[in-house]
């Protein structure tokens, strides 16, 4: 274990990018300058045509690989041909990391489709860190577990998330992918600060941070990753950047997509934020 | 309880709408002998009183992705229905359907098509039904992917006239439409507006790409219905064109064109040729 703890602290900075989607294949190409590396949904390089766009991605960006199915906190190990397809995938691509959720998608032999969340509590804590030890074998690379927007919380939770999401880090020595807009919609569906769940987050783990734009509806914010970012999540980036080495800062926009510039601009955003938290951090 | 007993319990209240406002109504009544901990107990009640509207967002959201999943998987059969219909049709399945037993969203899309045959009687509407069982058959075969993808081993036949043996996989089916049912799905999965049906009858072979292990579907030709019929495995070229040919042709002429339809159909993934096993 102690092997995966100097590889999540020597991982090196990738900078600013975005998650890929098919119809950005030109402007991505395009705005080649603006964009250090490009983050690919697992499951869709698992395809003979997914595989391929993916080669000739790789031909121009840097990839990292996002996880979407690992369904870590089931009571149940993780689908052994899925781990082994993205284990291939490391293979091929040699990423510097690979990531996914801490969430069910799976409940025994039930694909639920979408992520949901688990119990905070010790017993759904280890089963986690079981998982993640399997899948660390099976990857043999750093391993990141990013947190999610939940709109319930689950029975049998007894702890609180920050608390729960820092045992499950430190006991698999796993890095974290901390995405600021589910924590800020959870914050305000909650009712939480969420400068207070960042206090709590071993800020040394945090590798990656996604964000997005979410929405409102019937009074509950959502993930949509759909919407221009948010201020409250542009002023949460600024505060993780200032505290923690991040390595990437990845923008998610997977519908709604709008004119590539706006995209771009964001990014141009997201690069100022992350060189003056570089800049602090050196100080 | 275990943590999957608990998740298996959490997962059935949102995908199950009518275990769900049972347990709405009547609390921890519904849920049976569920064997919950003090801890438990307190968060399932809580998701009747504050967290209940959390539930409840977050079942709409799980049935929505899964609706999403099923445009993917019943495309033609959705779009003939229009989207309100197909929404109000998928919300009352959701009412209805159990978490259990439905494992992954083609079994999903397969008993949303099920349920659809329920509703929709076929004399009244002979275009859906044709178009639904068009989908339903290519997911049936999809759904069998796993389970019979390998060929037929070939038993060890005297040569007669050619070396080739044809082999179809197990994973096949043929049907016949009333329409050109494979015209109107495509034309339905791509475009929008009226549509005039082409009354022509159509046999249409389903199976699953060699090469990508895809489902896949083809219109096919009476003869060449008859003749993967008997692609098993067991027959050489030489023997099928022999069973093919029809008073007044020619076998020569019929073994040629049972050739280039073999070609064919392997150039299209449905079928392997294998090298024929001289006996003794």
């Amino acid at each position: 274990m102690a092997s995966h703890q100097l590889m999540i602290e020597r991982l090196p900075d990738c900078g600013v990018g975005l998650v890929y989607h098919p119809e950005m294949r030109n402007d991505v190409s395009r705005f080649r300058d603006k964009i250090d590396y490009l983050e690919l949904i697992a499951d869709r390089v698992l395809s003979d045509l997914g595989l391929q766009e993916a080669r000739f991605l790789a031909g121009e960006f840097r990839l990292l690989f996002h996880g979407l199915r690992l369904s870590i906190g089931s009571d149940q190990l993780p689908d052994t041909t899925y781990v082994k397809s993205l284990a291939t995938v490391v293979q091929k691509f040699d990423p510097h990391w690979i990531s996914d959720h801490i969430a069910l998608t799976r409940v025994g032999d039930i694909e639920l489709g979408r992520l949901l969340p688990v119990p905070f509590s010790a017993d759904s804590a280890s089963v986690i860190c079981r998982n993640v030890r399997h899948i660390q074998l099976a990857f043999g690379c750093p391993f990141l577990l990013e947190n999610i927007a939940y709109y319930f919380i689950a029975p049998g939770t007894e702890l609180d998330e920050a608390s729960f999401i820092t045992s499950v880090l430190e006991a698999t020595n796993s890095g974290m992918l901390l995405d600021l807009n589910n924590l800020y919609v959870n914050s305000v569906n909650h009712g939480y600060d969420p400068y207070r769940f960042l206090s709590a987050l071993p800020l040394q783990r945090v590798i990656e941070v996604h964000i997005a734009g979410h929405a409102w509806r019937d009074e509950i914010a959502v993930d949509t990753h759909g919407h221009a970012v948010d201020p409250e999540v542009w002023a949460l980036l600024e505060w993780v950047c200032a505290h923690a080495r991040v390595r990437a800062v990845t923008l998610e926009r997977d519908q709604n997509i709008p004119d590539f510039s706006e995209i771009v601009s964001e990014l141009d955003r997201m690069r100022a934020i992350w060189q003056q938290g570089r800049r602090l951090s050196s100080s | 309880m275990t943590v999957l007993a608990t998740q298996r319990l959490v997962a059935r209240l949102l995908m199950d709408a009518h275990f769900r406002q049972q347990f709405l109504d009547e609390g921890l009544l519904a849920l049976g002998d569920a064997d919950l901990t003090d801890v438990e107990q307190r968060g399932m009640e809580e998701l009747r009183g504050r967290q209940r509207r959390g539930l409840e967002f977050s079942s709409t959201l799980l049935l929505g992705r899964r609706e999403q999943s099923l445009r993917g998987l019943l495309p033609a059969t959705l779009r003939l229905l229009g989207a309100n219909r197909s929404s109000r049709l998928w919300a009352d399945y959701g009412h209805q359907a159990r978490a259990e037993g439905i494992s992954t969203v083609t079994a999903e899309a397969l008993a949303f098509a099920r349920f659809l045959e329920d509703r929709f009687d076929s004399r009244n509407d002979e275009l859906l039904s044709a178009v639904r069982r068009f989908e339903r058959r290519k997911l049936e075969i999809y759904e069998s992917r796993n389970r019979t993808i390998e060929p037929h081993t070939p038993e060890v036949v005297p040569a007669i006239l050619e070396s080739t043996i044809a082999m179809i996989p197990d994973t096949y089916a043929l049907e016949v439409f009333a329409f050109d049912v494979t015209q109107i799905a495509t034309w339905l999965k791509t475009q929008s507006g009226t549509l005039s049906i082409p009354a022509i009858e159509t046999t249409v072979l389903f199976y699953i790409d060699i090469h990508t292990r895809r489902p896949a579907a083809a219109k096919v030709s009476g003869d060449m219905a008859a003749l993967i019929e008997f692609c098993d495995g067991r027959r050489n070229i030489g023997q099928i064109a022999r069973a093919l040919v029809k008073p007044g042709a020619r076998e020569p002429d019929v073994l040629r064109l049972c050739q280039a339809a073999v070609r064919e159909l392997e150039r299209h993934g449905a079928m392997r040729i294998a090298p024929f096993e001289r006996s003794g």
